[in-house]
């Protein structure tokens, strides 16, 4: 048998022990999802800019301005986006220059500064507890607005990355 | 006598025998070098889903096999799907795309009834790419990451 073997051309050698390995292959890859549990988005507090004059501006910071809850699966990140408005339901009245404060703790000292926007802006639910807290601020402006009560809705829209 | 004749013809066959071993013969012995099968994937991943929901992840944006083999070839295609990715976690309405080319657009949909099977077929181009894609239910699921292998052996015939 090794006689044999020896005087077989290389390349016969080679392919027969070459042909079980070449012969057949296995590949894997994986199946995946990750269960979440549904989120919550509460507003807990309203962006109020109180009196203003019929002509003129006035900026709300987004420590005392309004207050959006968030509830997860821990440790998921999260788009945020926002439908802001640009008045208060009349052109004399118009807001901008919004900034937001984002925090997995309820509490604005050491969160995090954000231009609120429509684009999606990623955040990430508490490891702890899957809690998010963001802070609304933003100026509104008059312009010989009549005397009145104005308010407009911001939307906040949260959903797993 | 008689007895005597049959020993002589037994000393005749040992006698011939050294002659046999000096004669030499051949025989053709033949090996095929055949191309080596590669299969390298990328994940079906069905991203975040609710603890209770369903979600259906099409081929085409699904799982991919890539497979490098000799073209021409018969080759058989064992599958392995999970039924689960876990507990709650169901996995169902399997179906493929395959190509010869990285096409899903005109790949050649095949359903799977089955979670094990085995097709056989060939490709002229010595590629093949198979998209994967599945329903997976959760029914009041745990939190949690969960995945299961999705196995294919190709085999030349």
């Amino acid at each position: 048998m090794v006689c044999l073997t020896s005087r077989l051309p290389g390349f016969v050698v080679a392919a027969l022990l070459a042909a079980p390995a070449a012969r057949a292959q296995t590949g894997s890859f994986t199946a995946q999802a990750r269960v979440v549990s549904a989120l919550a988005v509460a507003a807990t507090s309203d962006l109020a800019f109180g009196q203003i004059t019929p002509t003129g501006a006035k900026t709300v910071a987004p420590t005392t301005g309004g207050r959006f809850r968030i509830a997860g699966t821990r440790g998921q990140p999260v788009s945020v986006s926002f439908a802001l408005p640009a008045n208060l339901g009349a052109p004399a009245v118009a807001v901008g220059s919004w900034a937001g404060l984002a925090n997995t703790r309820n509490r604005t000292n050491g969160a995090a500064a954000f231009v609120p926007s429509a684009a999606p802006a990623s955040f990430t639910l508490s490891a702890g507890n899957g809690r998010l807290f963001l802070w609304l601020g933003a100026t509104v402006t008059t312009t010989g607005a009549p005397s009145g009560t104005y308010s407009a809705p911001v939307t906040v829209t949260v959903v797993y990355n | 006598m008689r007895l005597r004749s049959s020993v002589a013809l037994v000393s005749l066959a040992v006698l011939t025998a050294p002659s046999l071993a000096a004669q030499s013969g051949s025989a053709q012995m033949t090996g095929t070098v055949m191309t080596a099968i590669t299969v390298t994937g990328s994940d079906l991943k069905f991203g975040t889903v609710l603890k209770t929901q369903t979600k259906t992840i099409a081929p085409a944006a699904g799982g991919r096999f890539v497979i490098t083999l000799a073209a021409n070839t018969n080759v058989t295609i064992d599958y392995v799907l999970p039924a689960t990715l876990g507990p709650n976690v169901a996995l169902s309405a399997w179906g493929a795309l395959y190509n010869t080319v990285n096409d899903p657009n005109s790949a050649l949909f095949v359903p799977i009834f089955t979670n094990t099977g085995t097709y056989t077929t060939l490709t002229p181009t010595g590629s093949m790419y198979i998209w994967i894609g599945a329903t997976l239910t959760t029914t009041n699921a745990a939190v949690g990451s969960y995945s299961q292998p999705i196995r294919l052996t190709l085999t030349y015939n």
